[in-house]
């Protein structure tokens, strides 16, 4: 991802619109920096990103915004539920990939951490929480089959993910407005990797 | 994923007034309170908690963690989507909040990353370390106490089998430093 650093003024008027009475150690003008940058699937808002390097580990607190109106990333897909209802996401079979990859990082799974592999060879070395590999939005699977329905809108994406620490070809419906369904399909052993 | 009591359903709505506020926390600490108490460490990191006030809170976030404020105030972070909340893990998230909390007491120096100094890289090591070795520690205590291996699971996903080895074998911080070390390349 490219991030593009906010002034001071802008970091102060961030931090002024997202914080909270309750947790306002989280939210020290000092210790925080604020950074910014383009999704390819919404017309004019872009993540934003309060680091506050004062609390430990270092605390970093992600929103979807214009720059006025913030939407905290909470682990529920209800901030991306606001961007469809304002308008602002657009799927295109160009960014359908690094939404399915956006989406995995931010919406929090009840069947546990999922991320669209590179490729096979990659399920015995990734690192679910090295964070520049799962802010790879624009990383493209190698084996994937993509079909885009232009009637309805809706994508189906066949393709190898790791879905809670296991490596699988699955399924990945996204209907237009955004909504992900995944289904398993077929495990994929050791001996298919090597 | 969610091997919580209560049915919490699939509670995602964000609360407008205040979006970091968890729908769920009462019963979330309640839950992992429960937990820790089954085990001796937590049962003496939720006792040092309340002798030495330390605030506990829990907020949403995407990724379940835990974090302290320089207040030490201690942050327990679950994703909003409850039936995403793993309770061992927030459990013991929670136990390592308290004890980086703790750590100004037994003379664990803070990192100061907003006012670094030349031995901040020494003592970013030994505040991990130490955290790691409370990761293990709790781990242990519930393979042990309870059969329970899903924080074993969790350590070994954090990619520190090796050292939870040795710490279940009954090596000491210092003993299990340099496994750390050479993770981060310190």
């Amino acid at each position: 991802m490219i991030w593009h650093r906010l002034d001071r003024d802008k970091t102060l008027d961030m931090i002024s619109r997202v914080k909270s009475t309750g947790e306002a150690v989280l939210f020290s003008p000092v210790t925080s920096e604020a950074k910014c940058s383009r999704l390819p699937f919404f017309k004019t808002y872009m993540l934003y990103r309060l680091t506050n390097f004062s609390s430990l580990p270092v605390f970093t607190l992600d929103y979807i915004s214009n720059g006025e109106s913030f939407s905290y990333m909470d682990g529920s897909d209800s901030p991306i539920r606001h961007m469809v209802d304002a308008g602002e996401l657009t799927l295109t079979e160009e960014n359908i990939i690094a939404y399915i990859n956006f989406y995995f990082c931010y919406v929090r799974q009840p069947e546990g951490e999922m991320i669209i592999l590179k490729n096979l060879a990659e399920a015995a070395t990734i690192d679910l929480y090295d964070e520049d590999r799962r802010e790879e939005f624009d990383a493209q699977p190698e084996n994937i089959s993509l079909e885009h329905n232009i009637e309805t809108g809706n994508f189906c994406v066949v393709t190898e993910i790791l879905y809670d620490s296991s490596p699988m070809e699955a399924i990945i419906d996204v209907s237009f407005d955004g909504r992900i369904k995944v289904t398993p399909r077929k495990m994929l052993t050791l001996d298919l990797i090597q | 994923m969610n091997d919580v009591k209560r049915e919490f359903g699939n509670l995602g709505t964000q609360n407008t007034a205040n979006p970091y506020a968890h729908p769920q926390a009462a019963a979330i600490m309640e839950e992992c309170r429960t937990m820790l108490l089954m085990i001796p460490e937590g049962r003496r990191l939720l006792a040092f908690a309340e002798n030495n006030h330390v605030a506990l809170h829990i907020i949403t976030g995407r990724e379940p963690a835990f974090r302290v404020g320089d207040d030490n105030t201690a942050f327990l972070i679950c994703p909003a989507t409850t039936a995403a909340v793993d309770l061992h893990v927030a459990a013991c998230n929670l136990a390592c909040a308290i004890r980086a909390a703790e750590h100004a007491s037994i003379g664990i120096a803070r990192p100061d990353y907003a006012n670094p100094t030349a031995d901040l890289p020494k003592i970013t090591f030994e505040h991990f370390l130490d955290i790691i070795y409370e990761t293990c520690i709790i781990a242990h205590e519930f393979e042990v106490e309870h059969k329970s291996t899903k924080l074993v699971d969790f350590v070994e996903k954090l990619g520190h089998s090796k050292m939870y080895r040795e710490v279940s074998s009954g090596k000491s911080k210092q003993e299990v430093a340099p496994l750390l070390a050479e993770i981060m390349k310190y």
